[in-house]
């Protein structure tokens, strides 16, 4: 008996030892698909806002493709906040630990995103570039606010 | 009254007449010398690293620890204090330090202070950049040692150091090109110190030759700073021109993202008070460099 519960002991021990890096690997990988989520929505709100800026400065036609990309900043804007679950700021990450000290004023500022996307998309369904430029501002002046207060400068 | 109290009184009437104008054209001189003294400050974007803004210091007053991959650097205080300023420092002397990196006490600057590119101010506005800075409200603030990793905390291998990698040299215009692009080239070389981060340095520092603007993941404060040729790919050469005179001014990218970190920093205590002008002639010499295929940031997934 008692060999078998040593046995035991030693199995419960190795399975431990043989999980906990196994459950530390799948939080990691969470993580990790959370920040490559993350940047390939802020990636694709700042393609869509760029493609804006050139019609809206006359560097490219007005095209019903400006309408998409005012769509997609929308539609990305509807919940910026949840693309930041806690953990996520790992080491490639530019958010600063503070997002998830000071959660509730990022929450605002994420969420402070959403109205002026919404306009954006008025504005693009308009075609008129000082309308469309004007929303930008207004949508640019969002990500700042936030990004000023959340954003870490680009690290190695 | 007698007639010799009014011959005086007379004179001394003429006398305050005569001078009176003079006295407006100097004081109207002062004040053209101070604003294109503030003007030369900021298109060399003097003020980020010369004020310890973290630590809540005075403006000019130094003390703002930057952290580069030589070690950590302290900037000294260049407001007009006697004791622990510039404020006993002549013209000469300055001439010396931001010309040729020579202290008053003959020893070497560090090239973290940007000398190799403020070798090339002009006379007019090295002197005006000087008055400029004696008017300005002096702070008792001493300075701080650096802390360095050797062999880069002896200060005498800065002499090789310069030997290597330092000539004095004035602004050279090139007559080929237009009076624009001369200009963005006197700003971004002679003052804005475009290159002192975004190019690459070899492993003693010097800028590697060919890779002017091209971008290092060893920028200052341990941040990226990108690649700003106009290559397509991993420089600014799908910018426009205009993207880029936004961006100095407002510190606002192309797709309305803006900038963080040490380069915001030079924006809104620096670029971001030159004339349109100015900024278009920046942005007409960065996009005329050749195009270098770097790519510094991280691959996005």
């Amino acid at each position: 008996m008692r060999k078998f519960l040593m046995a035991m002991g030693a199995v419960a021990v190795i399975a431990g030892v043989a999980v906990a890096p196994m459950a530390v690997s799948v939080a990691q990988d969470a993580n990790k698909a959370a920040y490559d989520k993350r940047s390939k929505a802020m990636k694709s709100i700042g393609d869509s806002m760029g493609a804006l800026g050139k019609v809206a400065k006359g560097e490219a036609p007005y095209t019903p493709d400006a309408v998409k990309a005012a769509e997609t900043v929308s539609a990305l804007s509807k919940d910026i906040a949840g693309l930041f679950p806690a953990g996520s700021g790992i080491a490639e990450s530019r958010s600063k630990p503070n997002i998830w000290t000071a959660w509730p004023d990022f929450q605002a500022k994420a969420k402070a995103m959403t109205d002026p996307a919404d306009k954006l998309v008025v504005a693009a369904k308009t075609g008129n570039k000082d309308e469309i430029g004007k929303a930008l501002g207004a949508a640019g002046a969002a990500c700042k606010a936030c990004h000023d207060d959340y954003r870490a400068p680009p690290k190695t | 009254m007698g007639a010799l109290m009014v011959t005086r009184l007379v004179a001394a009437m003429g006398a305050f007449v005569f001078v009176l104008p003079i006295l407006t054209a100097a004081a109207q001189t002062d004040g053209a010398l101070l604003a294109r003294g503030e003007y030369v400050l900021r298109a060399g974007a003097c003020i980020p690293c010369h004020t310890d803004f973290k630590g809540g210091g005075k403006e000019l007053a130094g003390g703002r620890a930057l952290k580069t991959p030589f070690g950590l650097f302290y900037s000294p205080n260049i407001t007009p204090d006697p004791e622990t300023g510039i404020g006993r420092w002549t013209e000469a002397q300055f001439r010396a330090a931001v010309k040729q990196g020579i202290r008053p006490d003959g020893k070497h600057y560090y090239p973290v202070f940007p000398y190799p590119t403020y070798t090339r101010i002009g006379d007019d506005d090295l002197r005006a950049l000087f008055a400029y800075l004696k008017s300005r409200p002096p702070v008792r603030q001493a300075n701080k040692d650096h802390d360095l990793m050797p062999p880069f905390s002896w200060r005498s291998s800065l002499s090789f150091w310069k030997a290597l990698n330092f000539q004095p040299a004035d602004f050279q215009p090139d007559s080929r090109r237009t009076a624009a692009y001369n200009r963005g080239a006197y700003l971004a070389t002679a003052l804005a110190h475009c290159g002192e981060c975004h190019t690459p340095r070899d492993w003693l520092g010097g800028l590697k030759e060919g890779m002017a603007l091209a971008g290092t993941r060893d920028g200052p404060e341990g941040e990226v700073a990108p690649n700003v040729t106009p290559h397509p790919e991993t420089g600014i050469g799908k910018w426009s021109q205009g993207d880029l005179v936004t961006l100095l001014k407002s510190g606002q990218k192309p797709d309305f993202d803006n900038l963080q970190g040490v380069m915001q920093e030079s924006v809104d205590h620096g670029f971001k008070f030159l004339t349109d002008a100015d900024l278009a002639a920046i942005a007409t010499y960065v996009m005329e460099q050749p195009p270098i295929a770097n790519k510094v940031s991280r691959p996005s997934p």
